[in-house]
């Protein structure tokens, strides 16, 4: 246990001196910054400053007269990535706060919103998304949501630790060293439920049991932060560590102190070079703040996290690939037993979490097992962040009780499927889960509930598809990526993937024969028992429920050479609808080979032999003359 | 002395297939099967490598188990119940060899590996012909940069074994896995030659691969596996004795492999083991015996002739004494070889001189080990070096002169071991190093001094071990009185802080072991640098058990076994001393004859003194090169010629050879039977795998064709007749016979028939009751840089050749990776001198000039150059003066000042 006689609680060393009048955030996550959050940003520097009365007010800047000047704030992401760049405007009057948000904020909106809102003090309200006195249709997206690891996202300055202590961070880490023994951590964790959040769903407090009871030669362990956040459809890892960074290092340290260990690496991708910039900016605050590294708050602990880059290979967010990775070798996973909690980074005992539920630790400990472990379903217990995105009106991140149904997300917070098109299926769990059709839309988000189906909640990926999607050529989207990311080490995913690859190529391509089905079964059934990892175990996953759920548009494509949904080239022909034809020549212009000819205001002709199949052209027709069959 | 403690080893019970099995904790569950013959197929698995489980084909059903386990990592559990040929892991299995036969070519027509390829034997034993997927085959560029190593990509499985082999037992890492999918391939890094990424060479890759990806390129469309006959045989170069197995077809050698996980080396094998044996198939190879004619040309003779005009030469020169006669043994030949030699020599010529290559080194290591230890032999076994937790590694280059013995040391490492060199150049071990003393030349006993001096400065010797087991402490105690730390320091160069460090380690270590050779002994204070080295492991307690130990690396081949035999002027076999009146009543009545002249002989080294004062007259030099070997080459040459007769029995027209006035074709070591005694004195076979080329005749059996016409009256008809003889002869193979060795040999002492044979000596005390601490005086090398000579030259060995090059230099296998000497320079001395790599220097000592090819290269420190011993085009004895230990006359062939200059 930690000596706490010289135990500092963290304060914010800047607290705000006073309320600025007018206050924005900005989402600057990866996804606001890609919507064109950084113009935002200085739009609405520039535009302040010309105002001449809202000088701008660092937040932590103590020359804030309270009552006067505005503040800006970059944020991380809050999740509604659909609607970026997201924009906070809180004004005050008359001691009261109230803030509304602007959606799919541009540069060229922000002189009206400072000139009718800031200094009119009437809000643009065509451009409102969110707001508490006129709700809006997406008001919904929040309403059903309970935000316990998003709790900071999109509210405090990732950049700025005093905006993190400010709202109660570091006080779990505080409450930890003085007074909690490492078995108390360890039992408040497992009493919570929470299991782990990257995908397999072991009990957190289970494993770090594990890791704290291992011995080691040398008394050294390991805490490791995975987020190696791969699957494609999958961001709520990047949301936290970009909007929170705070919140997992406090969980790592927490967790280091359960299992025994003094030194921690945080493993993200390199594709995620904001979240490092981030990271490191939080580490380098946290230390200096004295929450992170020796004699951490004054105590006897000690922690220590470095952060290491991934190098780009999807395989090593296994974890004996991402400790084989940290210590400079190539990714690739090794068996197991010996588990890392045995044997692991420099063959000591580790531990490995996810990010997300790292984030989740400082919550429980500062609200309780009890509190986390009410919320939830059966053995699934807490909230889990979705990441919604496919043929869905509100893409974005979406933190849910376990427990709701598949079809509360997204249609409730999701908002249905896009264009008012028919859904045909939602893909969970990324490339290690599988696809479930509507009528299994009433599953409840629940480890054992899913993986009875054929999926898994696995990292909380949800792509949503319309009847415009193929679910054998999503199906071959999918084990692609797995095939292309196997490590190669073991045959039946290196070999086995490409074969059934090819199987799946050919029926795509209408060349699909009797039988393929049942070699992609059989194939299937061998790989998950013969595969090293969880990634040529799963891999076979999407294209199993694929056959399970929706069996008859493989048999379509084998023996009628259709594809219902058009999306395979080699099965569709394109063709234009005299009748409907205006000539208005958007198709011939859209065509990348010229296949369509026709005079203006004449009805034009598509040449299926120089037609590539590309779609661009039944794309950009508002008249619905071109046709696929 | 420490006793081993007896640890109950606990065993664990098990069924497999319905069968019990007894197995030992952290066996796994495939050994535990093999052990009792269930066979489990494995492509990826390799004895020699870490558990890997990614082939998918040794999945066996353990009961209570979610999933089918890997038989190759799963560890055995007490009441496991195990089932290895489920039709759920046959399904699996064959689901595997199907995914391969989906891609892999069916080549085996003309494929390598044909006949020894794992794929093609589990695709046969589960009847797979076709995979249901179709095939796909690769098509990747087959590579052939390397001169001796093949690779065709579009047959590899990835299995990983080559990528693995490098790096867990080579240390190294030239190959690795490139790309990700099914573009994964095995590719060296940037995919750069073999050659340009720190490849040795060893093979070790090829000896792995379970299918044809990687092959032998120089033994391509020689023979299929099947039409090959195999002799398993001890290597005949370095002393670590690997075994060997040899595939002869058509009476040509055709490759040569370790057999995995078997012999000393486990089935590892270096660049020479493996690459460098096709010198029996040399077309240089002696025919037919020569004698000199009247034009004075060697000219060829029959055997009857070529004996006849040797036996009258011998016998003239024999007319004016025995002592006329020198003979000359070698460290390269078999024990029976010597021992009939030295026989011969002591019994039918009548002479006292009678020596043997081990000179050059080994008969240092041997007289100070027996001075100071009792036995004159490494202590300890190659396999527990790796169970060490310190290796103070002194004057060995050990992972390029005896590489297999090295991976012992590159393990130990691995495993956590701190591993401290003392060496003047950087070596391959020194840059391994966790630390590297890189001391001057030829300050060795200065160095150990000072360790000594400091451990008991500081009180770290083991005060118990020195009282109940040494005498003579305070004599040490004393001796190093004039030596302080900071002396020692100033005289080997380096900072006197790194001597302590280096000190406290050694001393600090549970068990510590030391590793020394040639670069020890081969100077002027050899023998005293052998004590020092006893008495610092005497000091700290370093004996008697495993990890531990004072490890004499000898040289040659059979360096241990010339010192065992008695070909020794001063010691008969076993190391009887010739004024042990009992000692010699016993050889004498195991050999039905009279030791001639029972004082002591001359050594080589004295012999060319002899020669020059006219006392030798003739000489009788068995498989040695002196002309090449022994310090100053003019020299050597012209008391040579000076002598009135000389015998030259070879495989070459050797250097000594051209010099002779009979030359006796000897036949190679894999042409004839025998035993090899290793560094750790392990007696092996040496097995006949070819008929001798041509007219060609092993040497035990010349050497007693040479002796009856002297008048002997032996008949021995084969050498495991010899053997019988030299077990009664020599106390410490008395309990050996050929029926004993035949699997994996015995390590002496083996005294009776049913003695295991001894992996580390001194277990049970030392012989003579007590160890002897022996005083230690250190003496600057007589020789130092001046501005004449201002830098020291040092000679040695370089990994891909051996010696003085009789045999690596005619093996394409070797000479396709390096056939010249090349003079290492720092760069700091070359470019005052205006030298770069690739330019030709003259290199000038006191005694002679050479000129070879310069190359500049960091590691060898400033002051300081290299040039290796094995090429005549730039013999390094050339320069070296007639200098030896005082002692035992081990000449000091290390190091010497020269001046370096621009060739032209």
């Amino acid at each position: 246990m930690a000596n706490t006689t010289a135990l500092k609680k963290p304060e914010p060393r800047h607290p705000r001196l006073g309320v600025p009048k007018v206050e924005i955030g900005i989402c600057m996550g990866t996804g606001g910054i890609a919507a064109g959050a950084e113009d935002v940003l200085t739009a609405f520097e520039e535009g302040l400053a010309k105002t001449e009365v809202y000088g701008i007010i660092k937040p932590r800047e103590c020359a804030c007269d309270e009552g006067t000047g505005s503040s800006i704030t970059a944020t991380g992401c809050r999740g509604m990535c659909a609607m970026d760049v997201l924009v906070d405007v809180t004004t005050h009057t008359n001691g009261q706060a109230r803030t509304v948000t602007y959606g799919t904020v541009t540069p060229a909106m922000v002189e009206k919103i400072i000139e009718e809102h800031i200094v009119g003090g009437e809000p643009v309200h065509k451009w409102i998304v969110l707001s508490a006195e006129e709700p809006t249709s997406h008001n919904e997206f929040y309403e059903h949501q309970e935000r316990l690891v998003l709790r900071h996202c999109g509210h405090v300055d990732p950049e700025d630790i005093d905006d993190y202590i400010e709202q109660g961070g570091y006080l779990a880490l505080h409450r930890v060293l003085s007074g909690m023994s490492a078995d108390e951590v360890i039992e408040e964790v497992l009493a919570s439920g929470l299991r782990g959040r990257g995908g397999a769903g072991f009990p957190t407090g289970l494993k770090w049991r594990f890791a704290r009871n291992a011995e080691s030669p040398d008394g050294q362990k390991y805490f490791i932060c995975n987020g190696d956040e791969g699957d494609p459809g999958a961001f709520m890892d990047r949301s936290v560590l970009e909007g929170d960074p705070h919140a997992v290092f406090e969980g790592m340290a927490i967790g280091g102190y359960a299992i025994g260990a003094s030194e921690g690496y945080i493993y993200v991708r390199a594709e995620y070079p904001l979240a490092i910039k981030r990271l490191k900016i939080a580490l380098e605050q946290a230390h200096e703040r004295g929450v992170m590294g020796d004699n951490i708050m004054g105590s006897d602990f000690s922690f220590h996290i470095k952060i290491k880059e991934g190098a780009g290979a999807f395989v090593c967010g296994e974890e004996t690939a991402l400790m084989g990775s940290i210590e400079g070798r190539r990714g690739m996973p090794n068996l197991r037993p010996p588990y890392p909690a045995e044997s692991g980074l420099w063959k000591r005992p580790t531990n490995i979490n996810n990010v997300e539920s790292l984030a989740c630790i400082p919550w429980i400990i500062s609200n309780g097992a009890d509190a986390f472990a009410a919320r939830g379903y059966e053995k699934s217990k807490g909230t889990k962040v979705f990441a919604l995105t496919g043929k869905i009106n509100r893409s974005g991140l979406a933190e849910v009780p376990m427990g709701l149904t598949l079809r509360d997300v997204i249609y409730n917070i999701g908002g249905g499927i896009k264009k008012g098109k028919a859904f045909k299926a939602v893909q969970m769990g990324g490339p290690s889960g599988g696809c479930l059709p509507e009528r299994m839309l009433d599953t409840h988000v629940d480890y054992e509930e899913l993986d009875a189906t054929g999926v898994i909640v696995g990292s909380g990926g949800m792509v949503v598809m319309d009847e415009d999607n193929c679910i054998v050529d999503t199906a071959r989207y999918f084990l692609e990526f797995t095939q292309a990311e196997s490590c190669g080490k073991c045959v039946p995913c290196r070999v086995g993937t490409k074969r059934m690859l090819e199987l799946l190529g050919r029926i795509c391509e209408g060349k699909g024969q009797v039988g393929d089905i049942e070699l992609l079964l059989e194939l299937s059934e061998n790989i998950k028992d013969g595969s090293l990892c969880a990634l040529g175990g799963t891999a076979p996953n999407p294209v199993l429920t694929a056959i399970k759920y929706f069996r008859e548009e493989f048999e379509e494509h084998i023996y009628e050479h259709k594809c219902r949904a058009g999306a395979c080239a080699a099965l569709v022909t394109y063709y234009i609808d005299a009748e409907a034809c205006t000539g208005c020549r958007a198709c011939s212009r859209a065509c990348p080979v010229q296949a369509i000819t026709g005079e203006k205001k004449q009805t034009h002709s598509i040449d299926s032999e120089v037609c590539i199949r590309c779609g661009a052209c039944y794309e950009k027709c508002r008249f619905n003359a071109v046709r696929r069959k | 002395m420490a006793a081993v403690p007896e640890t109950e080893e606990k065993t664990l019970t098990l069924t497999i297939n319905g069968q019990e099995v007894t197995a030992s904790p952290g066996q796994t569950v495939l050994e535990a099967a093999r052990s009792v013959g269930v066979e489990i197929p494995t492509l990826c698995h390799d004895p020699r490598l870490e558990p890997y489980g990614a082939c998918r084909l040794c999945l066996v059903e353990i009961e209570g188990a979610r999933a089918p386990m890997p038989a190759c990592a799963a560890k055995v559990n007490d009441g496991m119940v195990i089932h290895t040929n489920t039709d759920k892991v046959r399904k699996l299995r064959k689901f595997v060899i199907e995914l391969l036969l989906s891609y892999h070519p069916l080549d085996c027509p003309v494929c390598e590996a044909a006949g020894d390829c794992r794929l093609q034997d589990y695709a046969y034993e589960y009847g797979v012909s076709e995979s249901p997927w179709g095939w796909h085959p690769l098509d990747f560029p087959t590579r052939d940069d390397h001169p001796n190593v093949a690779r065709n990509p579009n047959r590899c499985i990835l299995c990983g074994r080559c990528v693995r082999i490098c790096r867990e037992v080579m240390g190294i890492g030239c190959w690795g896995f490139s790309n990700r999918g099914y573009d994964t391939i095995i590719d060296t890094p940037y995919n750069m030659r073999l050659e340009e990424v720190d490849c040795v060479s060893c093979g070790q890759c090829i000896s792995t691969c379970p299918v044809g990806a990687l092959n032998m390129k120089r033994s391509r469309h020689e023979a299929r596996h099947w039409q090959v006959n195999k002799t398993v045989t001890t290597c005949g170069y370095c002393a670590v004795g690997c075994e060997q197995l040899m595939s002869t077809f058509r009476g040509r050698l055709v490759r040569v492999s370790g057999k995995i996980g078997e012999g000393v080396n486990n089935g590892n094998l270096c660049v020479k083991g493996r690459f460098g044996m096709d010198y029996v198939n040399s077309t240089e190879r002696l025919t037919v015996p020569l004698v000199r004619n009247e034009a004075g040309e060697l000219a060829p003779a029959s055997w009857d002739a070529a004996l006849a005009r040797a036996a009258e030469g011998l016998a003239a020169a024999k007319k004016s004494g025995g002592k006329s006669i020198a003979v000359l043994a070698s460290a390269r030949c078999t024990n029976e070889e010597n021992y009939l030699l030295q026989k011969m020599a002591r019994t039918v010529l009548g002479t006292p001189h009678i020596d043997s290559g081990a000179r050059l080194g080994q008969a240092a290591a041997v007289a100070g080990l027996r001075s100071t230890l009792g036995y004159g032999a490494m202590s300890n076994s190659i396999a527990d070096i790796a169970q060490s937790d310190v290796i103070f590694v002194i004057g060995a280059n050990v992972t390029e002169d005896h590489p297999v013995l090295g991976l012992q040391v590159i393990r130990a490492l691995r495993g956590g071991a701190r591993v401290i060199v003392a060496e003047p150049r950087r070596t391959d071990i020194a840059k391994r190093a966790t630390a590297h003393l890189a001391l001057n030349p030829g300050t060795d006993a200065a160095l150990l001094s000072g360790m000594m001096r400091h451990i008991l400065d500081s009180g770290l010797e083991n005060k118990a071990f020195i009282a109940e087991h040494t005498d003579g402490l305070e004599a040490l105690r004393e001796s190093l009185s004039g030596l302080t730390v900071e002396a020692a320091a100033e005289a080997c160069g380096i900072p006197a802080a790194d001597i302590r460090d280096a000190a406290e380690v050694y001393a600090g270590a549970a068990s510590a072991s030391i590793l020394f050779a040639a670069g020890v002994t081969q100077q002027e204070q050899g023998f005293t640098n052998v004590q020092a080295l006893a008495d610092l492991a005497l000091l700290t307690g370093n004996l008697g058990r495993p990890g531990t130990g004072v490890n004499a690396l000898s040289g040659q081949a059979n360096a241990q076994g010339a010192c065992d035999m008695g070909a020794l002027p001063d010691l008969l076999p076993g190391y009887r001393a010739l004024d042990d009146a009992e000692a010699v009543k016993q050889v004498e009545s195991v050999w039905g004859s009279r030791i001639a002249d029972k004082n002591p002989g001359k050594t080589v080294t004295e012999v060319l003194d002899a020669i020059e004062a006219d006392e030798i007259k003739a000489m009788y030099v068995v498989g040695e090169n002196p002309v090449l070997s022994d310090a100053g080459q003019e020299r050597v040459r012209a008391a040579l010629k000076k002598l009135g007769f000389l015998v030259v029995q070879e495989l070459f027209l050797s250097e000594t050879g051209e010099l002779a006035d009979v030359v006796l074709p000897a036949a190679s070591i894999v042409e004839r039977e025998g035993t090899f005694t290793n560094t750790e004195r392990r007696v092996q076979r040496v097995r006949r795998a070819l008929d001798p080329v041509a007219d060609s005749m092993p040497d035990w059996q010349i050497i007693q064709m040479l002796a009856r016409r002297l008048g002997a009256s032996w008949e021995y008809p084969s050498p495991q007749e010899v053997f019988a003889e030299i077990a009664r002869a020599v106390p410490q193979y008395a309990g050996m016979s050929y029926e004993r060795l035949e699997e994996g040999g015995l390590q002496w002492p083996c005294e009776s028939a049913d003695d295991e044979g001894t992996a580390v000596l001194y277990a049970d005390g030392f012989p003579e009751g007590k160890a002897s601490f022996a005083p230690v005086n250190y003496v600057p090398p007589s020789l130092q840089t001046d501005t004449a000579y201002p830098i020291m030259l040092l000679t040695g060995c370089e990994r891909v050749h051996c010696s003085t090059g009789t045999r690596s230099s005619r093996a394409p296998g070797l000479t396709g990776l390096i056939n010249r000497g090349r003079l290492e320079v720092n760069p700091n001395d070359a470019e005052p001198l205006g030298l770069a790599s690739g330019s030709m220097a003259r290199v000038t000592s006191e005694v002679g000039t050479i000129g070879a090819e310069v190359w500049v290269t960091p590691q060898v420190p400033p002051g300081v150059a290299f040039l290796p011993i094995h090429f005549v085009d730039a013999a390094a004895n050339t320069l070296l003066p007639a200098r030896a230990d005082a002692v035992v006359k081990t000449p000091a062939l290390k190091a010497v000042p020269v001046r370096i200059e621009v060739a032209g």
